[in-house]
């Protein structure tokens, strides 16, 4: 691995949503980089984290979140000390986002040579006819069929499958440096995400743009991302190239994710799940969020929130007990 | 059938910590409380409800006693309210006639709720032809004005106090059935409403224990509303004449009277329409003040909960 | 007594043949249509949807049938079908040897009792405004199993068995999270003790980690009970894990239907591959390697479906006939159903 400089750089990232009960700290120190080029994958279930972390990238946290502590660093610019104008013209040229719900990610009202156009149009130097040509252009490359008449259709008029081209058109529209694509497939039937990572990777490789790629499923890690870090509760809890993770977790939490998870190419007598339930991001306490649920854990990680540390070149973790050979 | 097994997995904590139930309702009010408009208003028809029961007793003088003092005596210290046409106290008048106001209110309501709901039910659950025969119906009442649907009623039964309650309690069914029916449309696509199907809940036990629990705060809301179109319906009829007879006190009907005075006096028909006006917008912010309390806005919440 | 009429000579359930006598469900040839307004077109007009379009299998008593298929394919309706939960447009479904498509409610209420169902969304199939007791008791009272105090027993034991504490007997649903809520909706499928029970869904809002402490006591209770499972899922992950025999749908009809090891081994209707390649393994020097089948072309529109075989719009395979003769479910090996003219040339 060349010591490439990152691309993008996340330094201590905190981000909360203040609530009547108290703080929620969705987001609770997070680092990480991506280097040109590359797919990271962010793995997390749901409430640990990973579309805040995203959302606070592109700065779109929704209210009453706030992004209370950190950098992000885009090559030497810090996201977020930049005036509100400055982050707009980042945001879809530089930086772009696709989400999980098509449907609802599009306006409905409004066609999609409306929708496409006006990315264009505010990112580049082309207008009118030289931009829709470039829409039009984007909608072949994305698989679309006849895109010169499809680009007068409306959101509703596609299937699923086909909106999530459209979405990832135009996320390309503007040549982004990365993309952050928030469960893109989650929605979507399995054959069609097929089709759909396939078309990401493909794109993103002509392009030279990276992917952060933020999902729950690990096998469309295993096959798409080269490197992976692992969510729970707000913080990172393993961070490694993937082959590493699968082959040799070294955190409790990593190691029953995998353990848990049926494969299509194996037959398990039992799974064997995690016990108890996801935490609440409530005011947690200082301690290893995932004691609780954790069969290894000791006294230690009752009393102190363990550091992301690297236990090996280029592998990650946050566990006190990532020397012990628990498995 | 004694199990016991697979304990050591069981799942012992909860997802939120505490129990609403009870507690829901006092989140409900803590939100309610925080507007003053709404605040405000539940005291003052607190207050009229004090008055309805007690107004014989804190009323000054009587209220039907003609002759009581000079005619038509502007407000002053012995009469604050000042006197009517016959000489009468205006606010004993007020007074009492506070606690014909309320009742018809409610009889009112009750009476659209108690054929408006069920009609509603049968109307949303059954579907098909009977919906289409009770939705055209309601049509046909709807198709009139409130005041001009009582006023037939009344037409058919006759004059009297009653009559004129059960006439606005009639205009006022369209209303519940209407959205009863539309809650109860979109309700049952919910799939607890299926589950109960799959599990052989019988089609009434569906209605009243799956459905109408679960569409009771927009009726609540409703029936704040209604009690003051109710009382607008209600003191229009007095007004023109065709519900109380004289000299019973009723503000609809003090008003009414006091209109061929208005030249020379303003007290006898000022403080009863006064009265009217105030009991009206405090039901509406009272309304509007539960609407808000009891809207679910808790999918803030939920979003990062999930 | 062999079924008449029916396509099949033979079903095989976990080994060797058996008569329609053991199959505990039986459906011949289920057809289910709606009418809906196509959208967004210029013709004003009703059109049918052929949800189900004549699908026949059988379940026999005690083993897991997984339904497997994308959105779309019919599966949901299938089990809202068997419940009688909506109206079938043609073709007969046995429980036990009884035409449930004969029955009128009120029979049909009373066969409820012994054919239960678990949704999709935890968070939707429990009623918000009645507590844990009041949900699952319920169904204790409408078949009159207990009365009175001994309800509450019941529910306590029942919430035991599914591995929640029995003190939350009283909480509402919403203090729950999705996989306490799922439990609960379990507790309330087995407080009668039925025979048969669809999971539709029942672990596809989950989160990972809970999907496998649900899987993982469905089956325990499978077990237990000897209960007969048909598990309907898009996530053939899961469906590998607790099935014992698979069936595939297509827009509508069965593709395949095969034993689970048997289809994992030889899969033959060419959809069945794609799906199979489509789903992705956690495991990286897997993935690598693999042979990725990517399917050209949407889903045909249900609005719509294509003449001959329904696959042949994205087809890698089709030949003429195809686009003109439907293809029949025929046993092609033993046990191993498809219906592909690939193999019934």
């Amino acid at each position: 691995m060349s010591s490439q400089k990152s691309l993008l750089e996340i330094r201590n990232l905190h981000t909360s949503f203040p609530m009547r009960e108290g703080t929620i700290r969705a987001v609770n120190g997070i680092s990480l980089s991506i280097r040109q080029g590359e797919m990271l994958g962010i793995v997390g279930e749901s409430g640990c984290g990973k579309s805040v972390t995203g959302l606070s990238i592109m700065r779109l946290v929704p209210f009453p979140g706030r992004i209370t502590a950190g950098e992000v660093l885009l090559e030497d610019t810090n996201l977020l000390s930049l005036a509100a104008e400055e982050m707009r013209s980042i945001r879809g040229s530089s930086i772009a986002m696709i989400f999980q719900d098509p449907l609802t990610s599009l306006n409905p009202v409004l066609t999609i040579s409306r929708q496409m156009t006006e990315a264009i149009t505010t990112h580049t130097e082309l207008k009118g006819r030289g931009a829709r040509g470039r829409a039009v252009e984007l909608l072949r490359t994305v698989g679309i069929p006849s895109p010169e008449k499809r680009i007068g259709d409306y959101p509703h008029q596609f299937s699923g499958g086909m909106r999530q081209r459209v979405m990832i058109a135009m996320a390309l529209s503007c040549r982004p440096r990365i993309l952050i694509a928030d469960e893109p497939t989650t929605a979507l039937d399995v054959t069609i995400q097929a089709q759909i990572l396939d078309l990401m990777k493909k794109v993103c490789q002509e392009i030279g743009t990276s992917i952060m790629l933020i999902t729950h499923d690990l096998g469309i890690v295993a096959g798409l991302c080269r490197h992976v870090a692992v969510m729970y509760a707000g913080r990172i809890v393993e961070m490694t190239d993937v082959g590493e993770m699968f082959a040799s977790p070294r955190h409790p939490y990593t190691y029953r994710l995998l353990t848990s998870t049926p494969r299509i190419d194996r037959r398990k007598e039992r799974l064997q799940p995690i016990g108890g339930l996801p935490p609440s991001l409530l005011d947690p306490p200082e301690q290893c969020l995932f004691a609780p649920r954790c069969e290894f854990a000791v006294d230690r990680c009752w009393k102190e929130i363990p550091k992301l540390e690297e236990v090996r070149e280029g592998h990650s973790t946050a566990c006190f007990r990532s020397n012990d050979s628990l498995w | 059938m004694i199990f016991k097994s697979m304990t050591k997995n069981r799942v012992d904590e909860l997802a939120t910590s505490k129990s609403r139930g009870w507690k829901g309702v006092g989140e409900s009010f803590a939100r309610f409380s925080q507007s003053r408009p709404a605040l405000v208003s539940a005291c003052v028809l607190l207050l009229l409800l004090i008055i309805a029961v007690f107004g014989p007793t804190l009323a000054p003088h009587d209220p039907i006693k003609i002759g009581t003092g000079a005619r038509l005596q502007p407000p002053s210290r012995t009469f604050l309210f000042g006197t009517d046409q016959f000489g009468r106290d205006v606010l004993s008048r007020v007074l009492y006639g506070t606690r014909l106001t309320l009742q018809a209110s409610i009889i009112a309501v009750v009476v659209a709720a108690g054929i408006g709901i069920p009609l509603g039910l049968i109307a949303g659950y059954a579907g098909k032809w009977t919906d289409a025969v009770i939705s055209r119906f309601i049509d046909i009442l709807l198709s009139f004005p409130g005041i001009l649907l009582a006023l037939i009623v009344v037409a058919i039964l006759g004059t009297g106090l009653t009559r004129v309650q059960i006439a606005v309690g009639v205009s006022l069914i369209p209303a519940y059935a209407r959205l009863v029916r539309g809650s109860v449309l979109s309700a049952k696509e919910n799939v607890y409403v299926e589950a109960a199907r799959a599990g052989g809940c019988s089609a009434f036990r569906i209605a009243t224990r799956h459905i109408l629990p679960n569409i009771f705060v927009p009726l609540l809301v409703l029936s704040t509303t209604a009690v003051g179109w109710a009382i607008i319906i209600a003191t229009s009829i007095n007004f023109i004449g065709l519900g109380v007879q004289p000299p019973t006190p009723e503000w609809g009907a003090d008003l009414g009277a006091a209109r061929s005075y208005l030249g020379v006096a303003w007290w006898p028909g000022t403080f009863p329409g006064l009265a009217i006006l105030v009991t009206i917008l405090a039901i509406n912010l009272l309304g509007d003040g539960l609407q808000n309390a009891l809207d679910p806005r808790l999918k803030h919440r939920m979003i990062m909960e999930k | 007594m062999i079924r008449s009429g029916s396509r099949w000579e033979s079903v095989s359930g976990i080994g060797g043949v058996m008569s329609a006598q053991d199959a505990l469900i039986d459906v011949q040839d289920l057809k289910v249509q709606f009418l809906a307004m196509e959208q967004f077109t210029a013709a004003r007009k009703r059109s049918r949807i052929r949800a189900v379009d004549g699908v026949s299998f059988a379940i026999q008593r005690g083993e897991v049938l997984g339904l497997v298929g994308e959105s779309g394919c019919g599966k949901s309706t299938i089990s809202r079908s068997i419940l009688q939960l909506i109206p079938i447009t043609s073709g007969d479904i046995y429980f036990n040897g009884q035409n449930l498509c004969e029955l009128n409610e009120r029979q049909m209420r009373r066969i409820r009792r012994r054919i239960q169902i678990i949704f999709q969304d935890p968070y939707a199939s429990l009623n918000p405004s009645m507590t844990v007791y009041q949900t699952i008791a319920e169904l204790l009272s409408i078949h009159h199993i207990a009365e009175g105090r001994e309800k509450r027993g019941r529910v306590r034991e029942m919430l035991e068995v599914v591995e929640l504490d029995p003190g939350f007997i009283d909480r509402y649903p919403h203090e729950f999270s999705g996989g306490q809520r799922q439990r609960i909706s379990i507790a309330r499928a087995l407080i009668v003790n039925p025979e048969f029970l669809v999971a539709d869904e029942p672990v596809s809002s989950l989160d990972v980690s809970v999907q496998a402490q649900i899987i993982n006591l469905l089956q325990e209770l499978q077990e237990k009970f000897d209960l007969t499972y048909l598990f309907i899922s898009h996530d053939l992950s899961v469906v590998r894990h607790i099935s014992n025999r698979i069936a595939i749908m297509y827009l509508g009809k069965i593709v395949e239907l095969a034993s689970t090891d048997e289809l994992f081994r030889n899969p033959m209707h060419p959809y069945s591959k794609a799906l199979l390649s489509a789903v992705p393994i956690p495991d990286p020097e897997v993935e690598i390697d693999r042979q990725r089948i990517i399917l050209t072309g949407e889903v045909p529109s249900a609005y719509n479906i294509p003449a001959g075989c329904r696959f042949n719009t994205r087809c890698w395979k089709s030949m003429d006939v195809c686009f003109s003769v439907e293809p029949e479910m025929t046993e092609i090996e033993q046990g191993h159903f498809t219906a592909c003219h690939l193999y019934t040339r």
